[in-house]
């Protein structure tokens, strides 16, 4: 559906302009397959959390790296799922990643606790 | 508080939460209501559950307002309690699943969690050995879901494919899992 209306539009950018990145902090934004994007965690805390959605498939990832980008662990999970992760090092990352065959828009978002807003 | 969990699969956070109810309800620290928590590790849970908390996978399915809630619980950590249809999306199969590395990050254990609708009476999975499992389902709730786990440390018994079928025999739906379990490693 949102790419239809971004080759109709002739641009992604009304989709874009509809993410509130004050709450999806790593951003909304097409993923090829196998991309993934994360950000580095706000502090430590006895959970950070991710939340996303996505538009395409059934399932997809949320990660935890670290600092430098090496996968820790990643949850495969149905869209619009909130997970609570706990880690000990403060430089760790969240965020999303796409493990399907094609492209899908996803929104996400990584924050520090444990709550749902 | 436990009568209201249908089934709890994530040992000490379920327990936590139970052991906090006396200490938050009113005038109870004079009180001598009846507790109902059931430790985890004596309670009657399904074999296939609790394969899942030896290996800290698993799902707690509990009653909400209006409906069946579902949590998947991993190595990790957990996701939030939500509406079973909601989480199953009208799906006949909802693959939930926690991978970790090894030590060369290739993937080094594989947690699957299965939520099955309610005319699936069976579920296998095709693992990368070429073998078929039938994973048991386990009815829980009042919605008519099943569900299952099923964990693997050896890549040769990664799952690749889940299928479920109805009562007749007929496949339903079927779930390649082989991206699903691939490392990621292309983030920025």
């Amino acid at each position: 559906m949102l790419i239809a209306l971004a080759v109709a539009g002739g641009v992604a950018a009304p989709v874009a302009e509809a993410c509130d990145t004050s709450y999806w902090t790593v951003g909304c934004q097409f993923y090829s397959s196998s991309e993934g994007h994360t950000r580095t965690q706000l502090g430590l805390s006895g959970f950070n959390s991710t939340h996303f959605t996505f538009d395409t498939f059934a399932n997809s990832k949320m990660i935890w790296t670290t600092a430098g980008g090496t996968w820790l662990g990643a949850e495969i999970l149905p869209s619009n799922t909130w997970f609570h992760w706990h880690t000990g090092s403060t430089n760790d990352k969240f965020g999303c990643f796409n493990p399907n065959s094609g492209t899908e828009w996803v929104n996400c978002r990584e924050y520090k606790g444990w709550g749902n807003t | 508080m436990t009568k209201r969990w249908i089934a709890a699969v994530a040992g000490a956070v379920v327990v936590a939460a139970g052991a906090m109810v006396p200490f938050l309800l009113p005038g109870s620290a004079g009180a001598r209501g009846r507790s109902d928590i059931v430790a985890l590790n004596a309670a009657p849970i399904p074999p296939p559950f609790k394969d899942g908390i030896a290996s800290r996978a698993g799902l707690v399915i509990g009653h909400g307002r209006a409906a069946d809630m579902v949590a998947f619980f991993t190595a990790h950590g957990f996701t939030n309690f939500r509406d079973v249809a909601d989480a199953a999306q009208g799906d006949e199969l909802t693959i939930g699943a926690s991978i970790q590395p090894d030590a060369h990050g290739d993937t080094g254990h594989v947690q699957l969690l299965g939520i099955a609708a309610p005319d699936v009476a069976r579920a296998t999975l095709e693992l990368r050995s070429g073998a078929m499992l039938d994973v048991e389902l386990v009815k829980a709730g009042s919605a008519g879901y099943s569900f299952f786990t099923y964990v693997s440390d050896d890549p040769v018994t990664f799952p690749t494919v889940a299928h479920v079928f109805d009562p007749a025999g007929a496949e339903r739906q079927r779930e390649d899992l082989a991206s699903a379990i691939a490392p990621p490693k292309n983030v920025s």
